[in-house]
């Protein structure tokens, strides 16, 4: 099965896509993540005003067959959490790449963006 | 080379789950579906009309001789001699310690012939045992090789499960005689002039069959079952909603709810530990002692738990009172598709009477109903 892997994001070797706008991140997980995971039930995010540290444990998602730790791309505060995944998790699965994000981080420094891999590079990695 | 001994193992139904769409895993070095429609859609096909699953990874040994039943007498927990021929059984195998080496079922096709099916995961460690158990056995009775005959013919035979309310009017259009078969009883049945083992027996916890036959036929039963299968809204299913169902039925899993360091107490299966049957079988002695010591005080139950939040409590997380007193452990967890709520089987304390409990999950404690096996009952 083939995943689409939007060309503009930046994606860990854990399968979370940060979208960065200026010193801002949005972060979800990728298409392959929530179809590896199947029908996801619970999440468990951070509040507002958090720091979270790049490739450490900010929050939890749960399918019926695995709980997984969800990694912070970058270190930085979390200025907005997506709320609604509480009430519908399965909006991860229905649209992973836009509805389904699952914060926006302030970013402390730019040079942590060196250590996440693009496009090409994650589609390496899912197709091995 | 490491990688052939390794090489992952394919059913004779492998390329049936990829051209189903199946997705495939690794499992106990088996590449079997997980899912193939989605795990909550399988699962309640199941429940309200028939799933078929693939479960050929399980494991056959075949078990014949004049002295197959003392052997097995002496090898497993249940008093084999009460099954009888055409009948089927629950059995454990026990270490020295009275931990589980495996849970299988025992069929009795003859006289003296049994079919043992063991977990894929255990099953070379199983035969390994058997075999060394067997040699001992007719040393010490000064009997040969003819008297008592192991084979493990697991790649040669297939395993179907069909599953849910409606797996006996779909099995009958091909084996009408399966309308005669009770609940853990068998038939071996023709189809396609094929000899066909079909039992009453299941991991889900509804009624259906269970059928053995050999490899390079199963592919032409499977497309069978699923052609006749779609005016009963059947599903094929993988092992992701075949887990959600035996947790819904309460019924345990090898290395979950049983494992070879514990002695299988309290996990509701204590009528399958036969400690008083003539013959003395393997870890019966720790076992007897431990069932003999058996107190309120000390007694653990298998209990299910329903949490009262989202978070899914999964093996291994911590079960406590309101005071934070540990009081058991979740052996399974899954989120329920026919509760709709995350639950979990855990072992508890029988002296904790309260109705509800808290659940460690993660840094937090949810709390949790505690209620009697099976979440689901057959309708």
């Amino acid at each position: 099965m083939a995943y689409r892997v939007p060309e503009e994001l930046y994606y860990t070797k854990d399968h979370e896509w940060a979208l960065v706008d200026e010193n801002i991140v949005t972060v979800g997980v990728t298409d392959y993540a929530q179809d590896t995971l199947g029908e996801i039930v619970y999440v468990e995010l951070p509040e507002e005003g958090q720091k979270v540290t790049q490739n450490e444990s900010f929050g939890v998602v749960e399918s019926v067959k695995s709980v997984n730790d969800l990694l912070a791309p970058v270190s930085g505060t979390v200025i907005e959490v997506n709320t609604s995944l509480s009430e519908n998790p399965g909006t991860i699965n229905d649209d992973a790449w836009n509805e389904g994000w699952l914060i926006r981080i302030e970013m402390d420094t730019e040079k942590e963006l060196a250590s996440l891999i693009r496009a090409p590079e994650y589609k390496k990695l899912i197709q091995d | 080379m490491a990688s052939e001994v390794n090489a992952i193992l394919k059913t004779a139904l492998n390329e049936t789950h990829r051209k189903l769409g199946g997705k495939m895993v690794d499992f106990a070095g088996w590449d079997m579906p997980v899912e193939y429609s989605g795990l909550r859609l399988e699962h309640i096909a199941t429940r309200t009309h028939v799933g078929l699953f693939d479960v050929s990874h399980m494991g056959e040994v075949f078990i014949e001789g004049s002295h197959a039943m003392p052997f097995l007498q002496g090898l497993l927990t249940n008093d084999v001699s009460k099954c009888e021929i055409f009948q089927a059984q629950y059995n454990m195998m026990l270490n020295e310690k009275g931990g589980v080496i495996d849970d299988l079922i025992v069929y009795r096709l003859e006289e003296k012939k049994f079919l043992l099916v063991v977990n894929a995961s255990n099953k070379n460690k199983d035969f390994e045992l058997m075999q060394k158990v067997a040699k001992d056995f007719l040393t010490k009775g000064s009997l040969n090789s003819s008297h008592l005959i192991l084979e493990d013919q697991s790649s040669a035979w297939s395993q179907l499960a069909v599953q849910g309310p409606k797996a006996l009017p779909l099995m009958a259009k091909i084996f009408p005689e399966c309308t005669e078969i009770k609940k853990f009883r068998f038939k071996i049945l023709k189809w396609q002039n094929l000899d066909w083992l079909v039992a009453r027996t299941g991991y889900t916890g509804e009624d259906g069959f269970e059928v053995y036959g050999p490899n390079g036929s199963v592919e032409s039963l499977w497309q069978e079952i699923t052609t006749l299968g779609v005016g009963f809204g059947l599903l094929p299913c993988g092992l992701g909603a075949r887990n959600t169902l035996r947790i819904e039925a309460g019924l345990p899993l090898y290395g979950n709810e049983i494992n070879d360091s514990q002695l299988p107490l309290n996990i509701g299966m204590n009528w399958a530990l036969k400690t008083t049957k003539k013959e003395a079988f393997m870890g019966q002695q720790p076992l007897a002692t431990a069932l003999e010591n058996l107190t309120e005080e000390n007694a653990k139950k298998l209990v299910g738990l329903i949490s009262l939040e989202k978070a899914i409590p999964r093996d291994g997380y911590r079960v406590l009172s309101f005071d934070k007193t540990q009081i058991g452990l979740v052996t399974s967890g899954t989120y329920s598709p026919s509760l709709n709520r995350p639950i979990a089987m855990a072992l508890v304390d029988t002296s904790y009477t309260n109705e509800t409990c808290l659940i460690e999950v993660r840094k937090n404690f949810v709390e949790a109903k505690i209620v009697n096996l099976p979440f689901v009952k057959k309708k």
